[in-house]
């Protein structure tokens, strides 16, 4: 199963965010994954609902989870130094 | 009374070729004109490549920044049946992490301590390449001979 499939499994109810609520939660607002679960309980399979969803998909949430903005906006800052010392070089300001 | 002195010069030391076996360094041609983009990438690919220490025999490493959002590990060698493989990375700066984007494998969002070692390797290059290209204090942007 896609990514972009398993998105789309669990979209919320009323244009909430994909990915809003926790994996584990079993709001009413989840009507159709909750039937889901009980349906394969109901015959006997043992459901770990992490399996619902791909490793990928699982690793992507608890990234976006844990990400820390700081260490991009660095990044960023050291990319447009980079990119201002080539373009002093390019109009000869610095001398290579 | 020069060729005398160059003589016996030679005599107690040996010839120049013989007592000062030249090193062959890799002594940059400097650039009669200005640099484009592409040459400056080649620059401070070179140094890139080295941030990770000695690059291991046959191999060729290269590591820079490409535009604001890519930075390129690429690496070239023989393997053991004699095939020249090579390998490209492209590490890409979003707003929710540092994608990392590899031929033939998943993307993955860097963690942990590859992102530690991403994070230090691109401080790293840009302070080198700032004193050694660019002649400049990496903090201040200054050029460097200005602060003696």
């Amino acid at each position: 199963m896609s990514f972009a499939e398993t998105s789309t499994m669990y979209k919320t109810p009323g244009n909430r965010g994909e990915f809003e609520a926790p994996l584990g939660s079993e709001s009413s607002a989840y009507p159709d994954r909750r039937t889901r679960v009980d349906s394969f309980s109901a015959q006997g399979v043992n459901v770990d609902k992490s399996d619902l969803v791909s490793k990928e998909a699982l690793a992507a949430m608890r990234h976006a989870e844990t990400a820390h903005p700081s260490y991009v906006s660095n990044e960023r800052i050291i990319a447009s130094r980079v990119a201002a010392f080539r373009s002093m070089a390019e109009r000869g300001e610095i001398q290579v | 009374m020069a060729s005398f002195l160059k003589k016996t010069f030679e005599l107690l030391i040996g010839t120049e070729d013989m007592s000062l076996p030249r090193k062959k360094t890799a002594k940059k041609t400097p650039l009669n004109r200005r640099p484009n983009k592409r040459e400056l990438i080649q620059m401070e690919s070179e140094i890139g490549g080295k941030l990770f220490g000695p690059v291991p025999r046959g191999h060729r490493r290269e590591f820079f920044n490409l535009d604001a959002d890519t930075w390129i590990w690429y690496e070239e060698w023989t393997d053991r049946s004699g095939k020249r493989r090579t390998s490209t990375t492209r590490y890409e700066i979003h707003d929710n992490g540092i994608l990392k984007a590899q031929e033939g494998a998943r993307y993955n969002f860097l963690e942990g301590q590859e992102l530690e070692n991403f994070t230090l390797a691109t401080r790293l290059y840009y302070e080198q390449i700032a004193r050694e290209i660019y002649k400049c204090d990496p903090h201040t942007g200054q050029p460097l001979l200005a602060q003696v």
